[in-house]
């Protein structure tokens, strides 16, 4: 009598669980989806992002402090001249590699160098991901314009 | 001894089975994953099974090696702390904090109070969006994909209100040496409350979906059974060893970080169904877990004092004093420790990471003899494995 | 669609082409005019349909999911079955080392009979039907164990011991669902006394209250179970979650289908919705009056008795809820263990179904 108890219960609790796990999804299929579309719907970026970079190549001095503190050596800076008359020649990111930790844009002296809000780039080859900043045909600059306006406390500037 | 692709199965003592002499048996030997959609990444498990039921199980971790540990010795402090987010990726705060305190501890670094509130907080919010892919995770191997997208809507809030303040949504590179990188505005911890409350308020949609569906309850309720012993004895931490009967919480046992300032309760198994240590258990652990995660980060929120964020003390060139510095601190998954020795140099002599995943998966042998193939996903689902902090 | 009371349109094909060539129509063209007529109905009603099934599920699963679903081809996201077909049409076909040619081969073809053959004996409106067998019930049930057979194949043929367990899974599923499964399904026979599934149709002509689920209301003792139990077997028997062990892809990775690529996948993905549709379809038939409405308006003496198309639309109303529930239980539930669902249909659904047809049995004999 009791194993047809159990039985009984274990069939009444299957039913009864699922039909209230229906009363949770069905009403779903009449509510707004949560999802954005992207390439049309553009997600907000906060202006903390740290996204592809944003290089201010006119402020560099070509002091080398990025690609020191670099871990993993993705920066590549070749200039002519040192201090406020450097000139670069390539200022090179391989985004293959970057971590996008942001500790390249602490050391600065020149705060040249920041994170930018864009966080998609693609390429066929692994070529195609790296990125020089200081390339003055064919400028690629991300949102140039957009500071960051958040006070970063830096670690590393000493 | 047979081998299959370089692994040695131990063929262990079993008797063979009194069955008819033209009947052909043999035992399956299965090579689940590194490509299988259950293991979690890249853990590849050998198993030997009759049919549906696993003998042996041996799991092979390594394929996400990536030398983590060497990388920190050959870096300075500074440079090596964004890799360790890279370890175990979804609870990434908490494996900073994790290296982060032990490099404080050597550098006697005092911590200003409102850095350590803050790295709670995002600590938290961290570890309640850990459990959560878990826990949708577990929903998702037992073939219900409906809770894990409802969960995942929670972990996207949450990465927005991390995004915010941290500028990255999984590898934040946030708490450093010393503090927080950047300190949150009014209107955050505001949104903050409220993403406390919308995951409070569907947790019952969770429970109702998922964790107390009868075919759920049926799948995990005894089913692989980590028992008190065994989990001791294999080293294993986290909400497995809590699950298992043992109240061994790191932020009450060993308060770091000002977790001796919150007022929360550490779940421990076994819960209302179900037998202690069962896959259920873990899974409704987590799930509490959440509960009381969102409480530390109410009162936080609550008490956070004014003050600056960072005691900048340790810059890109701080050399380490000589000697050593073990910090262990709780992360989702368990214990992560940081050991490390300086010989007074930039970068470490030795660093070590002792990451609980590595611990909780050479579980997996010992408990899934006899289980089912079905049970075995049920098994590693609960466990709730990051490999690239097992791997390192 | 065939009209049961106009000349086959093969007869016709069978004629014209023995024309062309200049004898008289005999067997040969016969056949071949049966064959065109068949593929034809296969590309152009079916595979539709089958489509429409996998477009509405992967919609709905979206919104229930908090999703948009597809909505990137046509209107909608209309046409992205229709280009999934496409793409599958252009993969390679990968036949792997190792593996039983023919019968790997084979068994995407049989699945994609078994499952498509089904739709020959369902009554989708008055007159409207392919065969009305008298033993259409049968042939149905019998259609359903045959796509097992291409499953075993599939698995067995594949040389992969996931597909093999996914072939396993499948045996021990069949042996377990069909039981109950006929069981449920013959409630309803024994009910009307027929196992044509156009008689049964036709006795629950009428009313909401003559339909066989609760017909005359006290029939509900026998038949609400019975419902239940033929749409719980039905779902083990579509494969369809919380009954999906044969295919389980965070367990056996795809199951029977692992190594299937192309359009052999899609072999087997198609009558997979074409399997749901028809059982839903079989158990609107049994149980939900088929092609009649609500009010009774084509009960004959109706203002629609006869009429093809008002039947139409409620048969593929009742078919489509079905379809619908399905898939909603599927995005709902989590899937059952192997032992536990040779467990549920042994120990729970059989008993369940054998008192439901001692039930119908009784009330036959009172009635």
């Amino acid at each position: 009598m009791m194993a047809l108890r159990n039985w009984a219960r274990a069939v009444w609790m299957g039913l009864k669980t699922t039909w209230v796990g229906l009363t949770i999804t069905v009403p779903y299929i009449f509510r707004r989806p949560y999802t954005l579309q992207y390439p049309e719907e553009v997600p907000e970026i906060p202006p903390t992002e740290r996204g592809l970079h944003v290089f201010e190549i006119d402020k560099c001095i070509a002091c080398d402090q990025c690609s020191k503190i670099c871990p993993v050596d993705c920066i590549t800076i070749e200039a002519e001249g040192k201090g406020k008359t450097a000139r670069i020649r390539t200022f090179e990111i391989d985004y293959s590699k970057c971590l996008f930790c942001a500790l390249c844009c602490e050391p600065c002296p020149t705060e040249c160098i920041h994170m930018g809000p864009q966080f998609d780039l693609v390429g066929y080859t692994r070529d195609e991901v790296i990125i020089d900043y200081a390339d003055r045909e064919n400028p690629r600059v991300f949102s140039g314009e957009e500071k960051i306006p958040f006070e970063i406390v830096s670690f590393s500037r000493k | 001894m047979t081998t299959i692709q370089g692994v040695k199965l131990d063929q262990g003592e079993r008797a063979a089975p009194a069955l008819p002499r033209d009947i052909l048996t043999e035992e399956l030997v299965f090579n689940m994953g590194p490509q299988h959609p259950s293991t979690h990444g890249v853990l590849r498990v050998v198993l030997r099974t009759d049919g549906e039921v696993v003998h042996d199980c041996q799991p092979l971790v390594g394929n996400l090696h990536r030398c983590c540990e060497k990388i920190l010795e050959n870096l300075t402090y500074v440079q090596g702390l964004p890799y360790v987010d890279r370890m175990d990726y979804l609870g990434a705060l908490n494996m900073e904090l994790g290296l982060v305190l032990a490099v404080e501890k050597a550098a006697a670094v005092e911590v200003p109070k409102r850095a350590q509130y803050l790295r709670v907080i995002m600590c938290e919010i961290n570890r309640v969006i850990s459990h959560l892919f878990a826990a949708g995770q577990f929903g998702l191997d037992m073939g219900a994909f409906t809770p894990f997208l409802y969960m995942f809507r929670e972990r996207e809030e949450a990465l927005t209100l991390l995004n915010e303040v941290t500028g990255g949504r999984l590898l934040y590179h946030y708490i450093r040496y010393g503090g927080v990188t950047r300190d949150v505005t009014e209107g955050w911890l505001k949104r903050c409350i409220a993403w406390c409350d919308q995951v409070a308020a569907h947790m019952d949609e969770y429970n109702n979906l998922l964790t107390y569906n009868h075919i759920f309850l049926n799948r995990t309720c005894g089913v692989a059974i980590i028992d008190k012993d065994t989990a001791l004895r294999y080293a294993a931490t986290g909400p497995i060893l809590r699950a298992a009967g043992v109240a061994r919480d790191l932020r009450k046992d060993m308060p770091y970080s000002s977790y001796e300032d919150f007022d929360f309760k550490v779940p421990v198994g076994p819960f209302d169904k179900g037998v202690v240590g069962d896959s259920w258990n873990r899974h409704r652990q987590r799930l509490l877990e959440i509960e009381e995660s969102l409480k530390i980060i109410r009162q936080a929120v609550a008490k956070l004092p004014a003050g600056e964020v960072s005691n900048a003390k340790i810059s890109r060139g701080w050399k380490a004093p000589e000697g050593e510095a073990y910090v262990a601190s709780e992360a989702p998954r368990g214990e992560i420790s940081c050991y490390f020795v300086s010989d007074g140099g930039k970068a470490p002599y030795r660093a070590r990471m002792r990451g609980p995943s590595f611990y909780n998966i050479s579980l997996l042998g010992e408990t899934s003899r006899g289980l089912l193939i079905g049970d075995l996903i049920a098994l590693m689902g609960s466990i709730d494995i990051t490999l690239g902090e097992c791997d390192r | 669609m065939i009209l049961a009371e106009t000349p086959p349109l093969s007869s016709h094909i069978a004629g014209w082409l023995a024309g062309l060539v200049g004898t008289e129509p005999n067997w040969l063209f016969a056949a071949i005019g049966a064959l065109v007529v068949s593929a034809a109905i296969l590309l152009l009603v079916v595979t539709p349909v089958g489509l429409g099934g996998v477009y509405l599920e992967r919609k709905l699963a979206g919104r229930m999911q908090n999703r948009r679903g597809p909505n990137r081809v046509g209107p909608y996201g209309l046409l992205q079955s229709l280009a999934d077909g496409v793409k599958l049409l252009a993969k390679e076909d990968i036949l792997q080392r190792g593996a039983d040619s023919p019968l790997f081969r084979f068994a995407p073809y049989l699945v994609f009979m078994a499952a498509f053959a089904g739709f020959v004996v369902l009554p989708f409106a008055p007159g409207v039907v392919a065969a009305d067998l008298d033993v259409g019930l049968f042939y149905f049930l019998a259609l359903i164990a045959l796509e097992t057979v291409g499953i075993v194949m599939a698995g067995w043929s594949s040389n992969n011991k996931w597909s093999l367990l996914g072939a396993m899974r499948e045996v021990a599923q069949v042996v377990s669902y069909e039981l109950p499964l006929g069981l449920a399904a013959m409630c309803p026979a024994l009910a009307v006394g027929s196992l044509s599934l156009v008689a049964i149709t036709d006795y629950q002509a009428g009313p909401i209250w003559k339909w066989l689920l609760w017909r005359d209301l006290y029939w509900a003792i026998a038949m609400v179970p019975a419902f239940l139990l033929f749409y719980t077997a039905g779902l083990a028997a579509a494969k369809r979650a919380p009954f999906d062990l044969p295919e389980a892809e965070s367990e056996l990775t795809a199951g029977f289908h692992t190594e299937y690529s192309g359009m052999r996948f899609g072999m087997f993905f198609l009558p997979e919705y074409a399997m749901m549709l028809s059982l839903s379809a079989v158990t609107s038939v049994l149980f939900l009056g088929g092609y009649h409405d609500p009010l009774g308006l084509s009960a004959p003496g109706g203002m629609f008795a006869g009429v093809w198309w008002w039947g139409l639309i409620w048969f593929f109303l009742k078919t489509t809820f079905l379809f619908l529930s399905q898939i909603v239980l599927r995005w709902t539930l989590p899937r059952i263990r192997i032992d536990q669902v040779m467990y549920l249909c042994y120990k729970v659904l059989l008993p369940i179904g054998m008192g439901s047809l001692l039930l119908t049995a009784a009330l036959r004999l009172l009635g």
